[in-house]
């Protein structure tokens, strides 16, 4: 027998975007709030220090039964299927995107603009700093404008990172403190970071913002109501209507007896990967090609960013551990300038590091050290330091970047299998390897003014941040969605976060998801009453 | 009756409680851990000896060997690895070293007996490093201690990542993975032994 489940609002999924959507719908709005989430629930915070400990001794993940069996896919995927979903073990690190990013074809003659501009986010990113309690320091107002103060003071530069700022002015760039989702003064109950060095995978103390304190907090409250272990498998439309009825789910653990959401509002929150292969499999005589996919944008234009990295020997000591997950950022880079390739924006950010400094047991000449030996050689190494820096840039999707339903391969329900393929558009092929070139130039550059060297260089094909696959834009035959993560094609489904974006910038995404969240929250409680104040 | 220290606890079950604590019961579950590894503490103390920097003293070495006995008791093979970004692999820890790690203990003390006429936790230093000079030909950098294939590179590579040994390196109170308070973090850390 089926089970019906009724609510105003149904989000789908149970990430950082759907906690950012039904703590705004119900702090503003008088609705009811279902969360549908596939994943387990999450060890409680007074279970972290221990499983943190077998993390640092043992390599373990922390985070017990944060994925489902049988849920890999073919492609470039980030597991983590979870009450929380990937900010359960994000590394917390929050900078906005930049005004350019929301105008590169305007700008630049590049991909296309956003249906928003950067002024629209800028209180919805506001919003999520507050939520998320970021801790900042403002850059130069001209590459980092914000319509008001950062809610936290900025998380403090080590000493190491104050001598790394000073080596990155020698070579005319300008950085300042990494914003992050990690408390400089108690917030929200949580506490003040006290440098753990852990930030990614496991906060031990809960300084770090992760969707579990969203979660916790609105459930104890009985603000929403969250069944976990519970798989959404399609949407249905109304008979002869496009408007969404119901969501179609099995319990996990009752398999055989199915459960219906019904719902004025759907909100599909599950980021990239499941949220446009959900509306994939929602295929119907009247939709045969999925909802919200009239346009056959649905898994299209999959976004994200490369890297390129490069440790750097300076000739002074840090002190790699001192606040190893904080590091130096700037904006200085993500406006394109001539003189470089055609077209190339990228992000910088500055950590201090241990590599070219760890213990060694064979010296230069392979020499056999132990002991005494073995320290001593490591205090020589030591008595300098490295950095590490990593620019991100920005890579244009194709079309043909896309997420399509798996012919060979299942989910554990029976349902195909998403399967993700990463395709440049021709401009970001072409560009390619001048690009990182270009990013290794700069690093020689930062080498060669601080007196030091590259010892080494990498570049990471991963895109990182991955986004997209149900972008949005003014045209409905170019796009899935309205700039509020409305589908074109139903005036009750909404798509939220990272699947909304038209690219992906040069810099993370996670506070530029939950803002475009906030933004549809907006959006999605509008035919709700206002809560009393 | 409860305790007026402990109200939710009976008489009895603190007294059990206090027994589990006890520091005989301590040395007791500790030995029994070691006989379930297996591991001969005094070579091992020895091989300690013989690859751990001298600098860190007797009243040094000891601790740390003990750690690593720890460590190597709470190690679980089969336990998963966190996961990375980007990619659907989930691997997990190989089998237990320790099987492997006491079998080459055992056949250090043999071969001392042997060669030398002794216990390989009596021999010199000079005896010792000839002894256990082959455990590191193959061995280039410093592995994740239970990738370790020889006991003793486990061992210095156990030490080599603690905190305490990354502060000896750097010469400085790190305190690397410990919880300390974010004002400090723009002062130049103390060095060892305390302000110069």
């Amino acid at each position: 027998m089926t089970r019906v489940i009724e609510a105003d609002v149904c989000i789908i999924g149970s990430g950082i975007t759907a906690a950012m959507v039904a703590e705004k719908l119900t702090d503003e709005r008088q609705c009811s709030v279902v969360v549908v989430e596939a994943g387990d629930e999450f060890d409680p915070l007074t279970a972290r220090p221990a499983l943190r400990r077998r993390f640092l001794d043992y390599g373990e993940s922390p985070w017990r039964n944060d994925h489902i069996a049988g849920t890999e896919v073919a492609g470039q995927q980030s597991r983590s299927m979870v009450v929380g979903g990937l900010a359960m073990h994000w590394g917390g690190v929050t900078p906005r995107w930049s005004p350019e990013d929301f105008r590169i074809k305007s700008l630049y003659g590049i991909h296309e603009d956003w249906p928003i501009a950067y002024d629209d986010l800028d209180p919805f990113y506001q919003e999520a700093e507050e939520r998320l309690g970021i801790a900042g320091e403002q850059g130069p107002p001209d590459l980092d404008p914000r319509g008001k103060p950062f809610p936290q003071p900025a998380l403090p530069l080590t000493w190491g990172l104050s001598q790394l700022k000073r080596w990155a002015a020698d070579a005319g760039i300008a950085t300042w403190s990494q914003p992050s989702a990690k408390n400089a003064v108690p917030w929200r109950g949580r506490p003040a970071c006290c440098r753990n060095d852990t930030c990614f995978p496991i906060c031990p103390i809960g300084a770090k913002y992760s969707p579990d304190f969203t979660w916790n907090a609105l459930r104890h409250s009985g603000r929403v109501q969250l069944l976990s272990r519970t798989v959404v498998r399609r949407l249905d439309a109304a008979a002869g209507s496009d408007r969404i009825e119901r969501a179609q789910a099995v319990s996990r653990d009752h398999p055989g007896e199915p459960i219906e959401f019904r719902a004025r509002t759907f909100v599909v929150a599950a980021g990239y990967l499941w949220s446009p292969h959900l509306l994939l499999l929602s295929r119907s005589a009247r939709h045969p090609n999925g909802m919200a996919n009239r346009s056959g944008l649905v898994g299209k234009y999959l976004c994200g960013h490369r890297n390129v990295s490069a440790y750097v020997s300076v000739p002074f000591a840090l002190y790699p551990g001192t606040n190893e997950q904080h590091s130096l950022v700037t904006k200085q880079f993500m406006r394109h300038r001539t003189g470089g390739p055609r077209y190339l924006r990228h992000d910088l950010r500055i950590w201090e590091s241990d590599v070219g400094q760890e213990p060694r047991i064979r010296g230069d000449g392979g020499k056999l050290l132990l002991g005494d030996d073995l320290l001593a050689d490591w205090r020589r190494r030591a008595a300098t330091g490295t950095a590490r820096v990593r620019s991100y840039y920005d890579v244009i999707p194709d079309r043909s970047s896309d997420l399509t339903l798996d012919g060979a391969r299942r989910t554990p329900w029976g349902d195909p299998a998403p399967r993700l393929a990463w395709r440049d558009a021709p401009v970001s092929k072409e560009l390619r390897g001048a690009s990182e070139q270009h990013l290794r130039e700069l690093f020689e550059h930062l080498a060669r003014a601080g007196n030091g060297r590259v010892l080494s260089t990498g570049t990471d094909s991963f895109q990182d941040h991955p986004a997209g696959g149900c972008r949005m834009g003014a045209d409905p035959a170019q796009s899935v969605t309205d700039s509020w993560g409305r589908s074109h094609d139903h005036e009750n489904l909404f798509i939220v976060g990272a699947p909304t974006c038209v690219s992906a910038s040069s810099a993370n995404g996670t506070l530029t998801f939950a803002a475009l969240s906030l933004r549809s929250a907006s959006a999605i409680g509008r035919v709700f009453p206002a809560r009393a104040t | 009756m409860p305790s007026p220290n402990h109200p939710d606890l009976s008489r009895r079950q603190l007294l059990a409680l206090l027994a589990v604590f006890s520091p005989a019961a301590v040395l007791r579950r500790r030995r029994g851990r070691l006989a379930a590894q297996g591991l001969d503490h005094m070579t091992l103390d020895a091989v300690g000896a013989a690859v751990l920097p001298a600098e860190l003293g007797v009243a040094g070495i000891g601790p740390v060997v003990r750690g690593f006995e720890r460590w190597l008791a709470g190690y679980r093979g089969g336990a998963e690895l966190i996961h990375g970004y980007g990619t659907a692999d989930i691997q997990r820890t190989a089998p237990s070293p320790a099987p492997r790690w006491k079998a080459q203990l055992a056949a250090l003390d043999a071969h001392a007996r042997r060669r030398f006429g002794q216990p390989f936790g009596s021999l010199g230093a000079a005896d010792r490093a000839v002894l256990l000079a082959p455990a590191f030909d193959a061995v280039k950098t410093l592995p994740r201690p239970a990738a370790a294939q020889h006991v003793a590179v486990g061992l210095l590579a156990w030490w080599a990542a603690t905190p305490s040994a990354i502060d000896l390196a750097y010469g400085a109170s790190i305190g690397r993975y410990n919880c300390r308070p974010l004002a400090a973090s723009p002062e130049r850390p103390v060095p060892l032994g305390g302000p110069r």
